[in-house]
């Protein structure tokens, strides 16, 4: 069933990986003018704690802040101007005009705002968190400040670049040259304009963004465009006819909605349940070496393995098909991944505990960065120093946490874990002067990678290799030896395995993991500051690994998608999805502790064994039991494998049946399934052709979502109904051996007996008198 | 200098009352209840709340929303501790005959769950709060005490008194002691083992609760400022051997004191942690059980 459910499944998925190599989205038309269309700002520097009683300068919806405190850098802002289809010498004659909020703005005396082009994308508006995007300041301009308080930035640097080549936007960043100057400029994000670009045609005039039908009639000609973004306080009185020109006020939600680059896309909703469905195969693939089946033997063939796994790294592709910022989250969701298997490994595998992984993931990543920085070297060719950083670090870690008992390991490994974060990663030769380093552009070899789309295939194959490494890890004498120390440490040590040296390995081996995915985090976002590694960042890979619960890695990706998948799907424009998705992480790691307990792996191998073997077991029991004429119902909880003889004994002959009648279920299931793709389909042409959030959101929860259970619902059924089929072709088969070949029956209904570990008694008795009717002779 | 040691005893108050908050959960369960520090700071949101208004008037407090700090301060630490009494509910109870470690991971999703809500409900950016008393404070020599400092020197006397007082003389003391040591022999003999480690938690999670509320103006007040402060506070506890509450209190005072006279003298910043965590550790390896030994 399964080697067929895959094949199916990379069957729908070949168009997607062809298309993966197809152009992303149709170019925009063009627009006559640019226009800002994403403005945020962001924190660079923390609050004291502990410091006086004088509470921080309030921070005000709707403005962008740009400051310096004693010379460092305390807040940057970051505007995104649509220069899509536009002609080099357009955008260069264009002008961003920012006004000042003067209540909120401390005197910039000795210091200026400077603009520097940015290296990633960024999709969000407000105030961003976590990581920012990474600053390239090579392209560089100081605004201008006239005496009203009106700031003019002038694209003409970048112009060029952006005609050209990738318009990821810009850093407003303080300009310092006193290292005492401490200013703070605020920005009115729903006053800044764009001033300039060459008059457009007369006639029609041309819509300014991908969706067509957010501008409702055709507007004058534009020359200069106000923004009023989403989340931004909204301006409502029209500016047309206050000015000499006229000024058109876009419709508010325009900027989350329209282009296809951005996150806010509500097309990534398929991207996200895809990537849970790759996790999912990976889940199923290797559900054979979960701890306790380590020694079992495999009865899936590898083909299906392979099968599997290509279909997995292929639904890992799909993100391509979307635009940047799409594919700059998932790659984050990748890279936390890859730092978590370290922590899977160490907690699940290995049964040791850290609280110190964000000190495991920092400390290798600022030194990739740092030497990245200060030799230009591409940080891709530092990822060998990011791994043995890391494991280094790890070992330090294990060193406390070997002496500790019990419950001090955790202690122990969070105070070492505080320790790192607070030294290392305050430490001027590591983290910059300033307190965030930009690391040279990921080359390797005659490649070099100017975006997240280019450099997004070199992660999948990380990846992959990660997991590659995992499991051949996991299948050593040291993963053996490990899950034998989880399981009793005395035992283990009675045994011959050195269980203090084995459990430094396996810190280090944690530590490993974390740097690698530290250095592809350097490489990714290209720009750090120790911020991004707060010691909290520990318990959130801790809740990962958790969540996961023993087995492979798809319990790992699920986890990760589910506590840091948000963004992937919905961006800050629809918080109230947002807040729930932040709610989501714990809540299914405290059912997991007190109720589930087997962790996202085991709901992965529950779900396959309910699929295939326990239906098939349940059915050919059932049959047994009524050739006794004893009908009992069977538990099917956790039924093993029918290994042996007879396994291959019934694989053999009957698995050809092709008369299946395509019974009222299949026919549900095909018309589920059918009314599913519909669905998604309706859904995903109406919320991209609406300006309205509410009825995208609508639409992506009745239409995406709903459409999407259809799918799945279809596809349970139709494989089930297969199940059935196989298992009564399979019955009759057994029916005729019983009836005719008894000295053949036998040894199945013995092998059947035998195989029940869970409750030998109940199960054997009714087994024991089908086997005396079975067999005549005895 | 004295001033310095000064100033850092009083933060080592702070630490010592965090610190005996974890003692008395890990005496009353066996549990290193990573949630307290967010139940704390949930408290001391809501105590802000009652008294200079909700988010939306975060930085222009208006009398017209002040209860009153008779009303505010109980109810908030009331709150707190119903928040403790829910973590042992719905996390200790289901796990108590679980591995340890894995009631550890529950806390700090209980943790995680309040500093979603916090973040959700009141924002990331530090909220307004004034201290609970006003006043230029007492100098004495060349030192200046604040009010808020001296005000925390009383409750951290106040509260360890009356702890010792709970454990030593009343039978509840007595039952929590019984239960932390053998739940189950506990139950055989009569003491109700529910209901007692509820108490336990509820009792924790009211002192998570004033504790907060005293630091919160001395810090910036947003929903992370407990963070770091716990993880001081864990420190301290963890010295002072778990299970003893004036062990972690005198650890507690020596943490603080020990990092203002490290950071008053080294000039590289940092160096404090590394050398705490380093002390920290120092200690372990010399002493297992922590500096002090209490009998339960």
């Amino acid at each position: 069933m399964s080697r067929r459910a895959t094949m199916l499944s990379v069957a729908l998925l070949a168009p997607v990986v062809l298309l993966v190599h197809a152009p992303a989205v149709a170019a925009d038309p063009a627009t006559s003018a640019p226009s800002v269309d994403r403005q945020a700002w962001a924190q660079t520097m923390t609050l004291p704690i502990l410091g006086p009683s004088v509470t921080s300068p309030a921070f005000q919806p709707g403005h962008l802040y740009v400051g310096s405190t004693g010379g460092k850098e305390s807040a940057r802002a970051f505007i995104h101007v649509e220069t899509a289809g536009l002609e080099a010498t357009s955008i260069a004659a264009s002008r961003v005009l920012l006004t000042e909020v003067s209540s909120e703005t401390v005197a910039p005396v000795g210091g200026s705002v400077a603009a520097c082009a940015l290296a990633q994308p960024f999709a969000q508006q407000g105030q961003l968190q976590g990581h920012l995007p990474a600053v390239d300041c090579r392209t560089r301009v100081d605004l201008t400040r006239s005496a009203d308080g009106r700031w003019t930035l002038e694209l003409k640097v970048f112009a060029q670049n952006w005609a050209t080549a990738q318009n990821n936007g810009l850093a407003l960043l303080p300009a310092v040259g006193d290292p005492s100057v401490t200013f703070r400029v605020a920005f009115d994000a729903a006053k800044t304009t764009v001033d300039g670009g060459m008059p457009p045609a007369p006639s029609p005039p041309p819509v300014p963004d991908a969706s067509p039908a957010s501008i409702p009639s055709s507007p004058p000609p534009v020359v200069s465009t106000a923004v009023t973004p989403s989340t931004f306080h909204v301006d409502t009185s029209s500016k047309t006819g206050t000015t000499p020109l006229p000024v058109l006020t876009r419709p508010a939600q325009v900027a989350s909605v329209a282009p296809a680059r951005s996150a806010a896309s509500p097309s990534a909703v398929p991207i996200f349940a895809l990537l849970a469905l790759a996790a999912l195969l990976a889940t199923l693939a290797r559900r054979r070496t979960l701890p306790g089946g380590v020694g079992r033997s495999r009865t899936k063939s590898s083909s299906t393995a392979v099968l599997g796994w290509s279909a997995a790294l292929a639904i890992a592709l799909v993100p391509m098909l979307f635009g940047e910022a799409t594919v700059y989250n998932a790659g984050l969701v990748l890279i936390f991944v890859i730092a978590a298997l370290g922590l899977h490994l160490l907690v699940n595998w290995a049964g040791q505990l850290s609280l110190a992984h964000a000190g495991m993931v920092g400390l290798p990543a600022l030194v990739v960065i740092a030497l990245s920085e200060t030799h230009q070297i591409s940080p891709l060719y530092l990822l060998p120093v990011g791994v043995a950083v890391g494991a280094a670090t790890g070992i330090l870690v294990s060193l406390p946490a070997l002496k500790a008992q019990g419950l001090q390991i955790a202690l122990v490994t969070l105070t070492a874990g505080i320790a790192i974060n607070r030294f290392f990663l305050e430490q001027e030769w590591l983290v910059g002067v300033s307190g965030s380093r930009s690391a040279a552009l990921p080359r390797l070899g005659p490649l070099t990678f100017r975006s997240s789309k280019d450099l997004y295939v070199l992660l999948v194959v990380v990846v992959a290799i990660t997991l590659v490494v995992f499991w051949s890890l996991m299948h050593s004498k040291l993963g053996r030896a490990w899950l034998w120390i989880a399981a009793d440490p005395p035992a283990a040590s009675a045994f011959g395995v050195p269980v203090g040296t084995y459990k430094i390995a396996a810190y280090g081996a944690a530590g490993a993991f974390a740097g690698l995915g530290g250095g592809m985090l350097v490489a990714w976002v290209r720009q750090l500051s120790p911020q991004a590694f707060p010691t909290t960042l520990s318990f959130t890979y801790l809740l990962a690994a958790v969540l996961a619960g023993p087995g492979f890695a798809g319990g790992v990706v699920l986890a990760g998608l589910l506590i840091t998948g948000g963004p992937l799907v919905f961006s800050s424009s629809s918080s109230q999805v947002n807040r729930v998705i932040s709610y989501l992480g714990p809540v299914a790691l405290l059912v997991n502790l007190t109720v589930y307990k087997a962790g996202l792996n085991g709901a992965g191998r529950n779900l396959m064994d309910r699929l295939s073997r326990s239906q098939h077991r349940e059915a050919l029991n059932g049959q047994l039991l009524r050739v006794a004429g004893q009908r009992q119902d069977v538990d099917v909880g956790h039924a093993a494998e029918p290994d042996g003889d007879l396994g291959k004994s019934l694989r053999a002959p009957f698995f050809g049946g092709r008369s299946q009648p395509l019974g009222i279920a299949s026919l549900v299931s095909a018309i589920a399934i059918a009314a599913g793709f519909l669905a998604i389909g309706l859904a995903w042409y109406h919320s991209g052709n609406t300006d309205q959030v509410w009825i995208q959101n609508q639409e992506l929860i009745s239409g995406g979502i709903g459409g999407l259970a259809l799918v799945v619902l279809g596809v349970g059924v139709l494989v089930r109904n297969e199940l059935r089929h196989r298992d009564a072709v399979l019955l009759n088969a057994i029916d005729h051996l019983a009836r005719h070949e008894s000295s053949t029956a036998r040894p199945l209904v013995d092998a059947v007996a035998a195989d029940s570990p869970k409750e030998p008694s109940r199960r054997a008795r009714p087994l024991v008198g089908a086997s005396r009717d079975l067999g005549p002779d005895r | 200098m004295l001033n310095v040691v000064v100033s850092g005893y009083f933060v080592g108050l702070i630490y010592g009352l965090l610190g005996v908050g974890f003692v008395i959960v890990y005496r009353g369960s066996r549990v290193v209840n990573f949630a307290y520090g967010e139940s704390g700071m949930v408290a001391a949101m809501v105590f802000a709340d009652l008294r200079f208004g909700t988010h939306a008037a975060r930085f222009s407090p208006t009398a017209a929303t002040d209860h009153g700090i008779l009303i505010a301060l109980p109810l908030a630490v009331v709150f707190a501790a119903a928040l403790g009494a829910a973590t042992e509910f719905f996390v200790a109870r289901p796990l108590r005959s679980a591995p340890r470690v894995q009631v550890l991971v529950g806390t700090l999703a209980v943790g995680a769950l309040l500093f979603a809500f916090a973040a959700d409900h009141w924002g990331t950016d530090a909220r307004f709060i004034k201290p609970i008393l006003d006043g230029g404070g007492v100098k004495v020599g060349s030192i200046q005490v604040s009010p808020e400092q001296l005000l925390i020197f009383a409750v951290v006397l106040a509260v360890l008194a009356l702890l010792a007082a709970i454990y030593r003389f009343t039978p509840f003391g007595l039952r929590m002691r019984a239960t932390a040591l053998d739940p189950y022999a506990a139950g055989l003999i009569g003491v109700n083992v529910n209901a007692t480690s509820m108490a336990t938690w509820a009792l924790a999670g009211g002192l998570a609760g004033l504790s907060a509320i005293l630091i919160a103006p001395l810090a910036a007040f947003n929903v992370a400022f407990m963070v770091t402060l716990t993880a001081r506070g864990l420190a301290a506890a963890l010295v002072g051997g778990l299970t003893s509450i004036t062990g972690a209190f005198a650890a507690g005072v020596l943490l603080g004191v020990a990092e203002a006279v490290i950071a008053f003298k080294s000039p590289v910043s940092g160096v404090t942690d590394l050398v705490i965590a380093c002390c920290v550790l120092l200690v372990l390896f010399v002493r297992p059980t922590g500096l002090f030994r209490s009998a339960y």
